[in-house]
């Protein structure tokens, strides 16, 4: 042992070396490493699980905002659709009104040319009694009872009226 | 011959036979070792690790003769 | 390009012509390391060498990178952390890598501080050529004053110690005391054999007997490989950077110049495999230790480790 240099007294030294460099080494190298090591790898980890985090609701959103994009279409289409009912209607109710008035102011017209050729009928008629009267009395030379012959011709036009009617049926 | 001479020649046969065997020992663990990373070379690392460690066994016969010749040359006398 | 040429065979020739003329005194090869005259640490009795002096600086070195690589750590790295992260992670790596998530962090401190320790020193070893020519002198014969610890056997002896020490005490941590010793002491064969013999169990007694007297031979043989396990330790890691010095010692006497740059070469190789194999091997037989050894089936267990061949 002695001539192979070996001796209790180094050997222990040379043990408490290691131990002492052990020691130093773990607190000054090892555990700050590590702990770094592991603190960066759960830092990474955290960013990734966010990042995932963060796409999914990126994706979430882009679906929300799709939908709601495709209801506010869909709306729009129905408000459109609405709009347009709306004016056929409207377009309708015009058209109906413009109908009803036109056929009110022919019936107005008609009206008006009935109770024209009505007044025109009843003058007519007077003229006529009055010219056979006339003529009646310029014929007989004298004049009938004027009641009577009045009379007399309001028959004769009353059966005038009996005959079969031009046109105006009822009348 | 006188004693000092055996001791040194003792000592050099004990070192150069010794290290006979460990070194075709360790030429065939290598050979081995290579040729497994030829065929397969994903396992590299763990086979280089077995081939340090079974280098190391072969090796510590060598060790032996070593200590051997080392106690030949300084500790008989 | 022939002036350089030129220039050093100038330089060649002076220097083997100084050699020639004053030969100055070369230091021994000695397998002990050399106390330093006079630097006694009295209370103890501790007689300071070159190569526990080298130690200490060597534990200076490394300190001294922890400080510097260990301070100050940052989320994002820079330059000397990165040196310190990949040093420490990859280490980490390999260490998870035999012994699993569970042990790792046990085994890593001590594995780490091995390697580094032994790395260093192996190093320091490479200065051979330096270290040796700087020294006092006593009787015509240098005394260096730095000698690289791992060819010092006091230095190896006591990392094998270290080692060996460690994984006895990691096999109790894990297998329990009693459970650990039966790894050694194996009477679990020979128990048997009586109950076969007492009738309390069927079997062939003759075979009982037999199985038990090997199961209990093995034992004993995995005393002797825990004791060899030392010597190959501090003899392996001695004899390699040792051999290493006396070549980086004897070549300059053989050619000066440039010869000896492939050898060193070689050595930083050898030095570094030599610092990984005492790292990887105790590494090794501690994740050995860890695992439970059940049962007497024996030719598994032989066939499963390899710690009763002898180390």
């Amino acid at each position: 042992m002695q001539a192979l240099g070996i001796s209790p007294n180094l050997l222990i030294t040379q043990i408490v070396n290691f131990i002492i460099l052990l020691v130093v080494l773990r607190l000054l190298l090892y555990k700050p490493v590590l702990n770094m090591l592991h603190s960066r790898r759960q830092k990474i980890q955290e960013s990734l699980e966010y990042a995932e985090r963060v796409k999914a609701e990126a994706a979430e959103q882009q679906k929300e905002f799709e939908r709601k994009l495709e209801e506010t279409r869909r709306e729009t289409q129905a408000a459109a659709a609405a709009a347009a009912q709306v004016g056929e209607k409207e377009r309708e109710a015009i058209l109906n009104q413009a109908r009803e008035d036109a056929r009110k102011l022919v019936e107005q017209a008609k009206e008006q040319i009935e109770y024209e050729r009505k007044k025109m009928m009843a003058d007519l008629r007077d003229e006529v009694v009055r010219l056979s009267l006339l003529a009646a009395q310029k014929v007989i030379g004298q004049s009938l009872d004027d009641q009577a012959h009045r009379q007399l011709v309001s028959e004769f036009i009353a059966q005038a009226d009996q005959l079969p009617a031009n046109g105006h049926n009822g009348h | 011959m006188d004693i000092n001479s055996a001791r040194l020649l003792a000592s050099g046969l004990a070192i150069g036979l010794g290290a006979i065997g460990p070194g075709i020992g360790i030429g065939l663990l290598v050979n081995g070792a290579l040729q497994s990373i030829g065929r397969n070379p994903e396992a590299q690392g763990s086979i280089q690790i077995n081939m340090f460690i079974g280098i190391a066994f072969a090796e510590a016969v060598a060790i032996y003769a070593l200590v051997v010749a080392l106690i030949l040359m300084f500790v008989i006398s | 390009m022939w002036r350089i040429l030129i220039i050093s065979l100038i330089a060649l020739a002076l220097i083997v012509v100084v050699r020639i003329l004053f030969p100055f005194p070369v230091s021994p090869i000695t397998v002990a390391a050399e106390p330093l005259p006079g630097l006694v640490i009295p209370g103890i009795n501790l007689p300071i060498t070159n190569s526990l002096l080298t130690t200490w600086i060597a534990m200076v070195l490394l300190i001294g990178f922890a400080l510097w690589a260990g301070r100050n750590l940052k989320p994002i790295p820079t330059g000397k952390q990165n040196a310190a992260e990949m040093l420490v992670e990859g280490l980490y790596g390999l260490v998870e890598s035999i012994a699993g998530p569970k042990w790792a962090p046990s085994f890593f401190p001590t594995v780490t501080t091995i390697f580094l320790f032994v790395l260093v020193s192996n190093w320091i070893d490479l200065l051979t050529p330096i270290l040796a020519a700087v020294g006092f002198t006593e009787h015509g014969e240098i005394i260096p004053i730095l000698r690289s610890p791992s060819t010092d056997l006091n230095f190896t002896l006591g990392l094998a110690l270290i080692s060996v020490v460690l994984t006895q005490y990691y096999g109790i941590r894990s297998n329990g005391l009693l459970t650990y010793l039966g790894r050694f002491i194996n009477l679990k064969g020979i128990v048997r054999f009586f109950r076969v013999l007492t009738g309390k169990e069927k079997g062939n007694a003759f075979g009982a007997l037999f199985m038990g007297l090997i199961d209990f031979y093995m034992g004993l043989v995995e005393i002797v490989s825990e004791v060899a396990k030392i010597i190959s330790f501090s003899f392996r890691l001695f004899g390699n950077i040792f051999a290493g010095e006396v070549l980086l010692l004897v070549i300059p006497f053989l050619l000066s110049f440039l010869v000896p740059l492939p050898f060193l070469g070689l050595e930083t190789f050898v030095g570094l495999i030599q610092a990984f194999i005492f790292a990887v091997l105790t590494l090794a037989f501690m994740s050995m230790a860890t695992v439970v050894h059940g049962g007497s089936e024996h030719a598994e267990r032989a066939a499963a480790t390899p710690d009763n061949v002898s180390v």
